[in-house]
């Protein structure tokens, strides 16, 4: 038998700076966060931050107040039930936006199927994966900040705000699913004469469609939470109320829109579930 | 008698696994246990190796009757399992996969340790050595081709030290050259060792290649037990045949 | 025994699979929905602002010139590694609270996989609540409560990332394949160095790396907190449109995107090195 000597274990390598590096960034962050507190006239950790979270809290209930909390009076469901029904419209039209933006352009993105192309494929590779970049990296917030200015105000602005990021996040999705696809029905249809289009989507459609349906609705879960935010600074549905009622300290107003939020997710999540399961 | 099974039976919802077996192995033997595939070959093994009890019948070895204890700790000393596949841990190293041989003897504290600095190098090191592998040592366990992770898997065992064998099927997922060379150094290892092994397969020829003992098991029955040279071409047929019941 | 309809014993017959059955409900309802949220819109009102589409090219031609002032930069700077603070501190608390309720939600601490475990019952509900509530809203809350923390920042990220964490890990820690873990036992492993030898290893990759991908989330949620007058970057963001300095907003947008591509590749580097 051969003599086989034992490769040396293995040295410092990437892995470790790595960790090192987070673990400084990590204690610093700490640091900082907590030294940073000092400017403030009490601690966070306090009986005083204690005593002002319980009296927040007995605000949202509407413990003390005069009048009938908001959550408790039928006319102010009724009133916001709209709010909600268009936060819920404003999700839907987002996601399936982003949806179409995908289906457009998921296969441009992917690898496999751009490879040997040539330049025109590598630059439209290039471009296709730099503007889901761009959508993804940029928060819906900010998109939001933006359309305000582009669109006129409702559902609108919202829903492209979060149409644009997802549109990102969708695509590169769908091109890992691509990418791990089996390529072989495409060849197949390729040496059966069908021209290099047609044999891309009824090779990988089929294939990547049901896939693609599940993200989609798993992406829908987490629209419906930001859909909230996005409409503080858009104006539209229940973010809207949720802000004036925070500016005009109407906190039982804040439980009630807090709740109809509850529903919505609780809701979606529900939908989604039952949805994926035709999915598959 | 390293491993004896007397009149042991076994049920699996309607089905009888196993009918009545008895099989003793004397110290330091190899033995094979070939049949088809649902013959109960795994089944047998699993009584054997303690993970199953008997319906009916008893199973000890070496003289210590299993019925009392439950695998792990206490029948590690005993017995030591080589499988078909899969069974390596995939995100460790290979030296740590060896060296989980040794976890039936470490306290807590040290195996935790051990992951991070792996203890008794110089044991793992030597059993990697006898099974030809080395020098991958440090690498993972998933990035080995399927003859070398079966390697791995003798090597713990080495290491664990048990006084019996048991392999299912151990080379069932390599191709006929990587076949060959394990299941040879698995019958070699035993024989160096003076330990028990007792192995199923499926390929008969191969088995009676590497082991002094056949035993043909077929619907829970043993069919034959003897050696290569007394096998024939009918015993074996009858082991094979689509319609038959024990003798 | 239910009689189906004719047809459907005949189609099944044929050989159509009931999968694509569903499939098309389901392409049918998602058009629908989409055809019923455009009926929403206020078309009425025009699509675009009064100014629209004068803004929209002034926003563009701006991407192409943004503000690179040495005062800009130091705030830009300045604001980045805030960012990167809250988001770091955010997700190690996340990673805290959401790994041990994610273990406990697992059911594999116990032997029978806890399906009775009122304990992992009650894991299970804390990190679905955890997960329902945006950060934002959460920030928005604690800042109204108690006041401009840093700490409120954080928290407001920590709790929902460690509902979503601890959902992550449960479902990894319940993917462990068998196979390793039964001849571990067999070699004479105790359950505790089982766990440690054989669902640790296999759960550590694939929990790196979504734990990486939730970093580069944190990080735009993070920058996000801004807007309740908490952390650097959403901040300036906010307040250079406010002024309509659209240069000047797309250098502190350039400087978030910069940033999360760095850490979307580091994270990807270490991935790489790490998992199978």
């Amino acid at each position: 038998m051969s003599t086989l000597r034992p490769t040396e274990s293995p040295r410092i390598g990437f892995v470790h700076v790595s960790i090192v590096a987070a673990l400084v960034m990590l204690v610093s962050s700490w640091v900082f966060v907590l030294g940073w507190d000092r400017q403030q006239s009490f601690s966070f950790f306090s009986t005083e931050t204690a005593g002002r979270a319980w009296g927040f809290i007995q605000d949202l209930a509407g413990v003390g107040r005069t009048s009938e909390p908001a959550y408790a009076q039928l006319s102010e469901w009724s009133r916001t039930a709209r709010l909600a029904y268009d936060t819920l419209a404003m999700s839907v039209l987002a996601i399936m936006l982003a949806a179409m933006g995908a289906l457009v352009t998921f296969m441009l993105g992917a690898r496999n199927v751009m490879g040997g192309g040539g330049l025109p494929a590598g630059v439209t590779f290039g471009l296709v994966r730099a503007s889901w970049a761009f959508a993804r990296a940029v928060p819906e917030l900010v998109w939001a900040l933006l359309a305000v200015f582009v669109f006129s105000p409702g559902i609108l602005p919202g829903a492209i705000a979060l149409a644009i990021h997802n549109y990102g996040v969708l695509s590169k999705l769908a091109a890992e699913v691509v990418e791990g696809m089996d390529m072989r029905p495409v060849e197949a249809l390729r040496s059966s004469g069908a021209g290099r289009g047609k044999a891309l989507v009824y090779g990988v459609l089929p294939q990547a469609l049901p896939r693609f349906m599940t993200y989609l609705l798993y992406r829908w879960e987490v629209v419906i939470r930001t859909t909230i935010v996005v409409g503080f600074v858009a104006a539209g549905g229940l973010g809207m109320e949720f802000r004036l009622a925070m500016s005009n300290f109407h906190y039982t107003t804040v439980s009630l829109v807090l709740m109809w939020y509850l529903i919505l997710v609780l809701g979606v999540d529900a939908a989604s579930a039952g949805l994926r399961r035709l999915a598959r | 008698m390293a491993v004896l099974l007397d009149g042991v039976s076994r049920r699996y919802g309607e089905t009888l696994a196993v009918n009545n077996v008895s099989l003793a192995v004397p110290s330091g033997q190899s033995v094979v246990l070939v049949g088809p595939s649902g013959a109960g070959k795994t089944t047998l093994l699993r009584l054997m190796a303690g993970t199953v009890k008997p319906d009916s019948g008893g199973v000890s070895l070496h003289g210590q009757d299993l019925a009392g204890l439950s695998p792990g700790r206490e029948l590690a000393g005993l017995v030591g399992i080589v499988a078909q596949q899969y069974d390596l841990v995939a995100n460790l190293s290979v030296l740590q996969n060896v060296l989980a041989g040794r976890l039936g003897s470490w306290g807590l504290w040290r195996s935790l340790m051990s992951l991070v600095a792996p203890r008794e190098k110089p044991l793992a090191m030597q059993a990697l050595t006898r099974v030809g592998i080395v020098d991958r040592a440090y690498r993972r366990a998933s990035q080995l081709s399927g003859g070398e992770q079966q390697r791995v898997a003798i090597a713990r065992v080495l290491v664990q030290d048990p006084e019996v064998v048991l392999a299912d099927e151990p080379v069932a997922s390599l191709d006929p050259a990587r076949a060959e060379d394990v299941l040879g150094l698995l019958t070699g290892v035993a024989r160096e060792s003076g330990k028990t092994l007792v192995a199923s397969m499926h390929a008969v020829e191969l088995a009676a290649k590497h082991f002094d003992r056949l035993v043909g098991v077929r619907d829970g029955c043993v069919q034959f037990d003897s050696t290569p040279d007394e096998v024939t071409p009918e015993m074996l047929d009858s082991l094979y045949e689509l319609e038959g019941l024990c003798a | 025994m239910r009689s189906k309809p004719v047809e459907m014993t005949v189609l099944r017959r044929v050989g159509e699979p009931r999968l694509f059955e569903s499939r098309r409900v389901l392409t049918l309802i998602l058009t629908a929905a989409l055809a019923w949220s455009l009926l929403n819109v206020g078309w009425s009102d025009g699509v675009l602002h009064a100014g629209g589409l004068a803004a929209l090219r002034e926003m563009g031609g701006a991407l192409l010139t943004p503000d690179l002032s040495g005062e800009v930069l130091a705030k830009l700077v300045g604001s980045v590694w805030r960012t990167l603070a809250y988001a770091f501190a955010g997700l190690s608390l996340a990673l805290v609270i959401g790994f041990p309720l994610g273990l406990v939600a697992s059911g594999v601490l116990r032997s029978d996989g806890g399906g009775r475990d009122p304990f992992r019952w009650a894991a299970r509900l804390l990190l679905a609540h955890l997960r329902a509530v945006h950060e934002l809203v959460w920030a928005w809350l604690f800042v109204a409560a108690v006041g401009l923390f840093p700490m409120a920042a954080v928290l407001a990220l920590a709790l929902p990332y460690s509902g979503i964490l601890g959902r992550v890990f449960a479902e990894l820690f319940q993917d462990v394949p068998e196979g390793p873990l039964r001849a571990l036992r067999s070699a004479g492993a105790s359950e505790t160095q089982v766990f440690w030898h054989g669902r640790v290893p296999f759960v550590l990759s694939d929990a790196l790396s979504y734990t990486f991908y939730r970093l580069e989330c944190g990080i735009r949620s993070a920058t996000v907190l801004s807007f309740v007058g908490l952390g650097g970057l959403g901040f300036h963001i906010q307040v250079a449109l406010a002024d309509l300095a659209y240069s000047r907003a797309w250098t502190f947008i350039l400087g978030l995107i910069a940033m999360i591509v760095l850490v979307e590749a580091w994270s990807s580097a270490i991935r790489r090195r790490v998992t199978l």
